[in-house]
């Protein structure tokens, strides 16, 4: 990162971006977002997220990092990314939400205040429950049935069981241990206790991680064959970790 | 003669009534009642007192510019600051409500459940009696257009370029289930 600029508070992942291009000084567009994608990287991780916030700054993530890639490998595209709301001309109406809500502000602070009068009371009551009479069993199952809809398309949303994933930095120094106790050994071999899919392509990830960083380098005969791992000559001392973006 | 009954009214009644309301208070036709209270509220220009409306109410209330004379009689209950976040929140449905708590979130980007609840134990918010897409809907209320002293919340600045403006609608249109889809599935339905 050439230079980074510095944000003390941010209220969900679209205030985060917008702090973000303005303090560049740069328009709103896709090639301002792809810019400041890394730096919104960086503050999710570096400040603590809500974990009921979690979900929508990794939507906002995800579609940064879309777009940076998109601007980086011409002619790709992916339909489901493009599917929904495109990043831009949301964050475009979120900044005229934002400049509105400071003129209301304004007007809040200033108390020019408008006041009814005061209610009378006149009669003296008597405390008792009173319902209308208009209220009858009938009324009250209906009212009952409505609170009951309000909720059922809460209980109705799909189900699916969340898997616990394995993190890429785990991965990265399982490797990395393994390459430093092990001078030779094969990908399947590494993948060997992995339960689920997802476990194996995070490791692959972690390879590929460690093959840009020039810490091992591998050999594979033929497509499908198995990966052949060994410590790279430059590997030295260097703490992979250190250096990953991830 | 309309005109004082309905000044009438609303002084003694101190708080708002809807255009209906009136029209059966002062035993006239709803169309009528409309009429007197535009005529009432060009009356009023330049008092110290004005008609203040929100949906289908219509208030009497002392006008802005007079409210540091007003506190010195009246207790007034102190609102407090505002946080970002809800000042976002109600901005949103300032000028976009009523809308439900997807949509809210849609154009805010984050989920708004806490601040919404927020706004409507301090009586800004709340929650109307209409639905959309099996959502209830939220908007500002009486006490949030009294509390900016505004006449009607058209007043709000730029109230009609925020309210009208496409890019909104197209980023809400995309909460809402296409068209075509919909009929698919009622195709679907026939040939079972």
């Amino acid at each position: 990162m050439a230079y980074s600029v510095q944000i003390a508070h941010f209220e969900g992942p679209l205030d985060l971006l917008l702090q973000l291009v303005e303090k560049q000084e740069l328009e709103i567009s896709e090639i301002s977002l792809a810019a400041v994608t890394d730096q919104f990287v960086e503050y999710m991780k570096s400040k603590p997220v809500l974990p009921e916030e979690m979900a929508d700054f990794l939507v906002v993530a995800s579609k940064l990092i879309y777009l940076k890639s998109k601007l980086m490998l011409p002619g790709f595209e992916d339909d489901e990314m493009e599917d929904g709301p495109d990043l831009e001309s949301q964050l475009r109406q979120y900044q005229m939400f934002v400049t509105a809500a400071r003129k209301i502000d304004e007007r809040w602070k200033m108390g020019v205040k408008s006041f009814s009068r005061k209610q009378v009371v006149v009669r003296k009551r008597e405390v008792k429950f009173s319902p209308s009479p208009s209220i009858n069993s009938e009324v009250l199952m209906e009212a009952m049935q409505r609170v009951i809809s309000r909720i059922e398309p809460i209980i109705k949303l799909p189900k699916a069981a969340i898997h616990k994933a394995v993190h890429i930095q785990e991965r990265i120094s399982d490797l990395v241990g393994r390459v430093r106790s092990h001078a030779k050994f094969t990908f399947k071999s590494f993948v060997k206790g992995a339960t689920h899919k997802v476990d194996a392509i995070v490791s692959f990830l972690a390879l590929l991680e460690l093959i840009k960083q020039r810490f091992i380098s591998v050999e594979q005969q033929a497509m499908f064959d198995d990966i052949h791992i060994s410590g790279h000559p430059d590997a030295g001392d260097r703490d992979p970790l250190a250096e990953s973006f991830i | 003669m309309l005109i004082k009954y309905i000044e009438a009214v609303l002084f003694s009644a101190a708080k708002p009534l809807t255009v209906k309301k009136l029209a059966d208070i002062c035993e006239a036709k709803v169309k009528d009642v409309e009429q007197a209270l535009v005529e009432l509220e060009e009356i009023l220009n330049d008092r110290g007192v004005m008609l203040q409306q929100h949906e289908q109410e219509y208030e009497l209330v002392t006008v802005p510019e007079v409210a540091e004379f007003v506190k010195k009689v009246i207790k007034d209950e102190e609102q407090g600051e505002l946080t970002r976040a809800s000042l976002e929140a109600l901005t949103i449905l300032a000028y976009r409500g009523p809308m439900t708590r997807p949509e809210l979130e849609q154009i805010r980007g984050v989920q708004s459940a806490m601040i919404l609840r927020n706004l409507m134990i301090r009586g800004l918010v709340e929650q109307k009696d209409d639905q959309r897409l099996g959502q209830p809907t939220y908007a500002v209320t009486f006490e949030f257009v009294k509390h900016l002293g505004l006449k009607s919340i058209d007043d709000l600045p730029d109230y009609s370029e925020l309210r009208g403006h496409t890019a909104v609608a197209d980023i809400l249109d995309q909460l809402n289930p296409k068209e075509d889809e919909k009929d698919e599935e009622v195709k679907e339905d026939l040939s079972v």
